[in-house]
């Protein structure tokens, strides 16, 4: 009998060695991040500083649809002041790490893996290899480490523009009026909230990174290749941020 | 010297089958195919790129295909690579690209390296090009490039992979020149894979003929040239 889902299933396993692989190069060279300060700098610059306008657009919106429909739920049920609380919450424990996360993941990990797959293509990385350079050391481990340390921060701007947002078209539509929504806010304020939502972030840039990475190193030959070394870095790190944040939300709100 | 023994790759069908043959020190040896006989194959083999399904390949007695990592890399220190495509990273200056083997493995100061470089770059008629990105370069000069990247650390070994496929006449001519000159000068052991017979002519001292797979001829230019075989008159018909 053949086992009907047994492509799938080689490409799962196939997938988790890669993951597996890449993990352990990343954390082997991490003893290497002095070597290589000046490109972890360049990259925190290139991941976090250009992704900077697109997150505070994002969460700008973010946050006024939020706070529109979270209004539109609950104003007949219970008192306005509850708006703002409901609001801040979800945009530090959600909606600020997800949707940051989803945003870069789209700018970053699709950059990374067409990089990276441009540079299979015209054989850069046996180039590495031959110079006795590893690929992982030099140009993985950078683009990672740089991913984790700045997704937190990205993270911190979104849920920020986002409450101030929300605040803002709050007062402005007339749901709440500035006093209303912040005091709301700060009232079930838990710092727990803010750092569980940040440590889930920095899972998201470890994703999105890694989900770049493995899609643009195991890019095969040609353009084609790296279009869908590109298209298979967006899905999987999209996929794996909503599987992280489900396991991370049990693991630090359930 | 490097000895290729009983080296057989296969992907989807077999590429390479029963390839034998000694590279000896300061030999300058041209392996001579078609395109799509497994010259570009057996040259990533013998540098560890790939794994032979059977076979070894040895650099003065030390057997390559199984050692570990680390041990490659060392290997990889003594050797030059010129890619076929020139492979200078995109995101990297001339000078950066040709500097990064030195800045990797060597633990040297900026002036020294910037020394060696300078000097890389001079022996390739690249001087006052080194801040220029690969992107505005020319294939020539990217290829020249890419030689002087390779031979910066002052390998033992330089292999160049089809030095002049994709170069017009002229560039050709002095990628050529340029190569017999370093060659000379320096007596590298070198290995080039090409279907070029004008630049094997101009360089090689000894011929490796790969033929459907396997090794079909070994020896001298002059001898390549006496063979009555149609196959291999066709390289130096025109």
């Amino acid at each position: 009998m053949v086992f009907p889902f047994k492509g799938f299933f080689l490409s799962f396993l196939e997938l988790l060695s890669e993951i597996s692989y890449t993990t352990i190069n990343f954390f082997t060279s991490l003893r290497f991040v002095k070597k290589y300060f000046r490109e972890i700098v360049y990259e925190i610059y290139e991941i976090g500083y250009n992704s900077l306008l697109l997150v505070i657009f994002t969460s700008c919106f973010v946050g006024m649809v939020a706070t529109i429909q979270t209004a539109y739920q609950v104003r007949d049920y219970v008192p306005v002041i509850y708006i703002g609380s409901g609001v801040a919450k979800a945009v530090m424990i959600e909606l600020g790490p997800v949707i940051t996360g989803l945003v870069v993941a789209g700018r970053i990990s699709s950059g990374i893996a067409a990089e990276l797959g441009t540079m299979v293509v015209t054989e850069q990385i046996d180039a590495l290899n031959v110079m006795g350079i590893n690929p992982y050391r030099f140009l993985i481990m950078p683009r990672m480490l740089a991913g984790v340390i700045v997704l937190p921060l990205l993270t911190t701007v979104s849920v920020a523009v986002a409450i101030f947002s929300g605040m803002f078209i709050a007062n402005f539509s007339g749901v709440a009026n500035y006093f209303e929504f912040s005091t709301g806010a700060k009232m079930f304020f838990l710092p727990k909230d803010l750092f569980g939502g940040l440590l889930k972030s920095t899972f998201f840039g470890y994703a999105l990174t890694l989900s770049g990475a493995i899609s643009g190193l195991s890019s095969e030959r040609g353009a084609e290749g790296v279009g869908k070394a590109t298209t298979k870095a967006v899905v999987l790190s999209s996929i794996m941020i909503l599987v992280l944040d489900y396991i991370l939300g049990v693991l630090i709100f359930g | 010297m490097i000895k290729v023994v009983k080296v057989y790759k296969k992907f989807s069908d077999w590429v390479l089958e029963d390839i034998n043959f000694e590279v000896s020190d300061n030999e300058f040896v041209i392996i001579l195919g078609k395109s799509g006989v497994g010259k570009s194959v057996l040259f990533k083999i013998m540098v560890g790129l790939l794994k032979p399904e059977r076979g070894s390949v040895f650099y003065n007695g030390l057997e390559i295909t199984n050692l570990n990592e680390k041990a490659l890399i060392e290997l990889r220190k003594k050797i030059g690579f010129v890619f076929q495509g020139s492979a200078l990273f995109d995101s990297m200056t001339l000078f950066e690209n040709v500097a990064l083997p030195l800045r990797e493995h060597f633990r040297l100061t900026k002036k020294e390296i910037e020394y060696k470089v300078l000097r890389a770059l001079e022996s390739v008629d690249l001087r006052g090009f080194e801040n220029l990105y690969p992107s505005e370069l020319s294939g020539g000069m990217k290829k020249r490039g890419a030689i002087a990247r390779a031979i910066v650390h002052d390998p033992d070994y330089i292999f160049y992979d089809e030095p002049t496929t994709g170069l017009d006449p002229e560039t050709a001519d002095r990628i050529t020149k340029l190569i017999k000159k370093l060659w000379e000068q320096r007596k590298i052991t070198s290995l080039a894979v090409t279907h070029d017979f004008i630049f094997s002519r101009a360089v090689a001292t000894k011929i490796i003929w790969l033929y459907n797979k396997k090794v079909r001829f070994i020896g001298t230019i002059e001898e390549f040239q006496k063979l009555e075989d149609k196959e291999a008159k066709a390289y130096f018909i025109d």
